[in-house]
């Protein structure tokens, strides 16, 4: 804006004084020939000099309002022929002349091209017919361009060979050509002709050549944009082809595209076909064009076609222009095919792939003389390069493709062929299995013969190479998805006998110690029986393997979910350990822990990837939790019913606990100090005394034993013997010997049995390891009995219809010291109330005659009864407001259905005794 | 002494099994495809059948149809002997008549506990 205005001003001034020497001129009619010098005014009358002022300042005006218009116009457009057209108007208007026109310099810089022009008689002037040569040695306008400077004829008769525009506007008298200069060049010329002699004076020479700079000004920024449109066009195009060539259509349609996006990126352009050579450079197929003509697919021998043969010669192939193949040599043999198709000029650009010529690009021109610009052959050559990059992609692409897709068939013709020989690999296996079991009990029952042990070896490498090949067999068929399964109902406690007992051989190896803790009420399962087996099978056979000399934990039991019944296998072992980047590898197929583990442990490593694609198959899950050193645990939870169609509802997961049961831990509660430093016994007896209703401290050594027990004087410790640092001996005496401590009773659990030495020291009980559930828990009975930490003889009211369950509790709460009253219904339970006041109500909801929801509105108005803390078993659903009800006048509710029944008695015990 | 007819075409098992069972003390005939085996019932009258699955000639599901069809040799037990990685084969067997059916590669032990329950005989536990 500021350049304009101060440009505007620039001119007004110039034009001003122009305006002056004009107004003077006009009064001088015909003046000399040539000279520019004008001459004083003196005679004039006033009022007559005073009308020409005022006509010619009119004129001034409007040459000014010209001006600025042009102005306004080169900064309106930025189209060069527009801004020209309407500059040649403007100028033969402002100025009142004959003609004007504008000459551009071609590009060879041979002629001067009119361009935009505008005249008097309305006469076009022709680009070719009319174009003047830039040598001409007469030509104003030529000479102007050449010498850079205006040149001025202000006679036309005088030269007549200096004007070239006679026949064309023969009324010219005077001429002025003004360079157009762009940095000193010249790029055309503004021509401005009038009809009478010796019309241009130095006022107008200099406005004129004022405003051709400001055209040349304008035209070299229009050009700017222009050429500036056409680079965005181009790499605009060349975008899009690079887009193309990056996404993933197929390699024809990729040429296709690139094939038509080079036709509007090259203007002239009218065919575009895309060539690739075989590996010998003998034959060229034509693979992409555009627009189509039918020529995808056709195939030409390299000699045939001279520019391709031309290209293969050359020591380095470069890029071929034809600027005229009506008259190129190299194009004799294939003219007349040429010009049939109206071919002018060609250009055939190599596709080059890690040097080497692999294809070509061939643009075809059919407007006549056009040549390319070095820009286009640029353009063509930087798609060539492009292109040369797509089609070795789309190379590797095919082979690595078809390398995958080999893979994958060798692969599943692999799995296919294993589960197809599991037949084949069977026979012979299961006739030296089979004839080597016959073969043991002849040698046993007959002869005696000492062969025995070695048949045995054979009998037992025949059963270890079934299992593996089974495994493999089994994983094969996972990978090619034939597994199916097959329901049935079966007990799980003679399944997992069956396994335990076919493990049986495996512990002996190790030295392990087994411990099973399974839940009575297991009953059956349905399921595919021969998963199930191979699951435990296989993770109960994994923890063997990697233990030594430690124990094995299985603990199986079944729970009540909203979501059905789920059995939950946990199969815990004190051997190595994984961490927690082997997990993530460990369910994955012929991958074990560490493959130093294959040679050491043995095994297929395919058993845990088999039992977890089993876990899923039947619906449930398998989740580990292991420390490296210390052991693992796996936890299998499967549904005890499972659909026929895989069940896939994800089951309600709580990850396996590696530390002590605390959570429900209350300071009501009796407090145990578990001294071990197995941390896998820590654990199991931690979990055995919380469930009793313990809370549960524990210490790794005999001094941290020691320490504990000082902090906390708990109600009860457990002790090992065989301690890291001090022995259980010395922490036995230390704490028999200490007048604070002496009163707790302490348990020994070890392997060592000295059971003499215990009692002598103090001890209250000694037990060999592994210690049960159902041990410990005979043996805490018997030391509350002697060792009294809940308030004794306190008086419960148990309020239950249903007599089983009843007497479960009953019996639970009367081994716990406690003095229980039974009622079956709400109404006996308030004429209890009403005999004897209850510590404590257990009470259930749904009893017939009374419920628990009257007896609890009866409780609550009678007097002293809100003091009586109320526990509720129900099995109901509750209704919200129920549950508000329940909230406000009870101690807890309990659900049945959350709870198995020997976790429910606990949970009722532990809460009784708070 | 029980007659125990065994339909086995693969020559090693049907050694193995009838050696084993003829030291258990049981009178064995064998037969190798599913139509001596339907001829052999008819002629040997067995008191049990052990019937191999897949056989030549004819199946040991048409076999067992056949025989359960008929009411000469209906009453006898048949004891299916299937694959057992064919976990499917189990519930056809059933459906076809077999009165239990025992996984193949056969455990002895276990088979001998299915033949005595059929054949009435106490478990002696000489087995194990």
């Amino acid at each position: 804006m500021i350049s304009t205005t101060s440009l505007v001003v620039l001119l007004a001034v110039t034009l001003l004084s122009g305006a002056v020497w004009l107004f003077w001129l006009q009064r001088q009619p015909q003046q000399g020939q040539g000279s520019t010098a004008p001459n004083h005014p003196f005679s004039t009358p006033q009022e007559t000099e005073h009308q020409m002022r005022l006509a010619e300042q009119e004129r001034f005006l409007s040459q000014l309002r010209t001006t600025a218009d042009l102005i306004g116009a080169s900064n309106a457009t930025l189209n060069p022929a527009d801004l020209l057209e309407r500059s040649a108007h403007l100028l033969l208007e402002a100025f009142d002349l004959y003609s004007v026109a504008i000459f551009i310099i071609d590009d060879g810089r041979a002629r001067l091209v009119p361009q935009a022009y505008a005249n008097l008689p309305h006469v076009p002037l022709d680009p070719v017919a009319d174009s003047i040569p830039y040598d001409h040695a007469q030509s104003v306008v030529a000479r102007a361009a050449r010498q850079r400077t205006p040149v001025v004829l202000n006679n036309v008769a005088e030269a007549p060979d200096q004007y070239l525009m006679l026949n064309q506007l023969p009324a010219t008298q005077s001429e002025v050509a003004f360079p157009l200069l762009i940095q000193n060049t010249s790029m055309g010329v503004l021509d401005v002709q009038s009809e009478r002699v010796n019309r241009f004076l130095t006022a107008d020479l200099d406005t004129l050549s004022t405003l051709a700079n400001h055209i040349a000004v304008s035209l070299e920024k229009a050009q700017l944009f222009t050429d500036l449109q056409d680079t965005l066009r181009e790499l605009r195009t060349l975008n899009e082809i690079t887009a193309a060539i990056n996404s993933s259509v197929s390699l024809r349609e990729l040429l296709e595209t690139v094939s038509e996006k080079v036709v509007n990126l090259i203007d002239p352009v009218a065919h575009c076909g895309i060539g690739l050579f075989d590996e010998a450079l003998t034959e060229l197929r034509i693979v992409g064009e555009y627009p189509p003509q039918g020529m995808v697919g056709i195939v030409f021998r390299a000699d045939e076609v001279p520019t391709v043969q031309a290209q293969i010669s050359a020591a380095v192939p470069q890029t071929l222009i034809v600027s005229d193949s009506s008259t190129d040599p190299l194009m004799e043999p294939i003219r007349d095919h040429f010009t049939q198709l109206g071919i002018h000029a060609t250009l055939l650009v190599p596709i080059i792939s890690k040097g080497e010529l692999i294809g070509s690009i061939g643009l075809d021109v059919t407007r006549p003389g056009y040549a390319f610009t070095p820009n286009e052959v640029d353009l063509a050559e930087s798609v060539a390069n492009q292109l040369a990059v797509a089609i070795e992609r789309a190379k590797l692409f095919a082979e690595a493709q078809m390398a995958r897709d080999a893979a994958e068939m060798a692969n599943h013709a692999k799995s296919t062929f294993l589960a197809n020989m599991s037949h084949e690999l069977r026979t012979p296996l299961n006739a030296i299995i089979g004839y080597s079991e016959i073969l043991i009990e002849e040698s046993q029952e007959d002869t005696n013969d000492g062969r025995t042990i070695d048949l045995e070896r054979i009998h037992n490498s025949g059963v270890h190479l079934l299992e593996l090949i089974s495994d493999i067999l089994d994983v094969s068929k996972i990978e090619v998805g034939r597994v199916s399964l097959y329901i049935e109902q079966f007990s799980l406690t003679s399944l997992l006998n069956e396994i335990l007992e076919g493990l049986r051989h495996t512990w002996a190896t190790n030295n392990n110690q087994l411990i099973t803790h399974i839940s009575p009420n297991l009953g059956d399962m349905q399921a595919d029986q021969s998963k199930v087996r191979k699951i435990l099978h296989n993770l109960l056979d994994n923890a063997h393997k990697f233990t030594e000399q430690g124990q094995v934990v299985l603990r199986a039991q079944r729970e009540t979910t909203p979501t059905g019944d789920w059995l939950t296998f946990d199969v815990q072992d004190s051997g190595i350990g994984i961490t927690a980047e082997q997990i993530q590898l460990l369910f994955r197929p012929f991958t074990q822990a560490d493959m130093s583990h294959t040679r050491r442990y043995g095994g297929s490593g395919l058993g845990l990837s088999i039992a977890h694609h089993f876990c899923h198959m039947l619906g449930g899950t398998i989740h580990i939790t292991s420390t490296p050193g210390e052991g693992s645990l796996f936890t299998v939870r499967l549904p005890a019913v499972v659909d026929e169609v895989m069940r896939v509802q994800p089951a309600p997961w709580v990850a396996a606990d590696s530390a002590p049961a605390t959570a429900a831990s209350s300071t009501n509660m009796p407090q145990v100090l578990i001294i071990d430093d197995d941390p896998l016994t820590r654990n199991l007896l931690g979990r055995y005394f919380a469930d009793e209703g313990y809370r549960v401290e524990v210490a790794a050594t005999g001094e941290q034993g020691l320490r504990k027990a000082h902090e906390l004087t708990p109600d009860l410790i457990s002790l090992d013997i065989l301690l890291p640092d001090i022995s259980g001996w010395q922490v036995l005496q230390t704490l028999k010997n200490d007048p604070l401590l002496t009163s707790i009773p302490v348990v020994l659990i070890s392997i060592t049995d000295d059971r003499k030495r215990g009692y002598d020291l103090g001890a209250e009980d000694y037990f060999i390891k592994p210690i049960t559930r159902s041990q410990l828990h005979y043996h805490l009975e018997r030391l509350r009995e002697k060792h009294p930490t809940v308030p004794k003889n306190q008086q419960i009211l148990l309020i239950e219809d249903d007599w089983l369950m009843r007497d479960v509790i009953q019996r639970t709460l009367t081994n716990a010291g406690c003095h229980v009253t039974e009622a079956s219904n709400g109404r006996v339970g308030l004429q209890q109330l009403s005999q004897k006041r209850p510590d404590l109500i257990v009470l259930d909801l749904m009893m017939p005659e009374m419920d628990g929801f009257q007896f609890l509105d009866k409780l609550y108005n009678t007097e002293g009864g809100q003091q009586i803390p109320v526990i509720v078993v129900t099995a109901r659903d509750l209704q919200p407001d129920e549950e508000a009800y329940l909230q406000r006048h009870t101690k807890s509710v309990l659900r049945k259905g959350a709870y198995n029944r020997d976790t429910l008695i606990t949970e009722i015990r532990k809460l009784v005794l708070q | 002494m029980s007659k125990i007819l065994l339909v086995e075409d693969n020559e090693m098992n049907r050694d193995m099994l009838s050696r084993r069972l003829r030291r258990k003390g049981y009178e064995v005939v064998s037969a190798t495809d599913g139509a001596r085996g339907i001829t052999m019932a008819q002629s040997e009258a067995p008191d049990l059948i052990l019937m191999d699955i897949s056989l030549p000639v004819m199946d040991g599901l048409q076999a067992t149809r056949h025989l359960k069809a008929s009411p000469e040799t209906q009453p006898i037990p048949i004891i299916a002997l299937t694959a057992h990685a064919m976990a499917g084969d189990r519930e056809k067997c059933l459906e076809a008549g077999c009165n239990d059916y025992a996984t193949k590669p056969v455990e002895f032990p276990q088979l001998l506990a299915k033949i005595r329950h059929f054949l009435g005989e106490p478990d002696d536990g000489s087995d194990d």
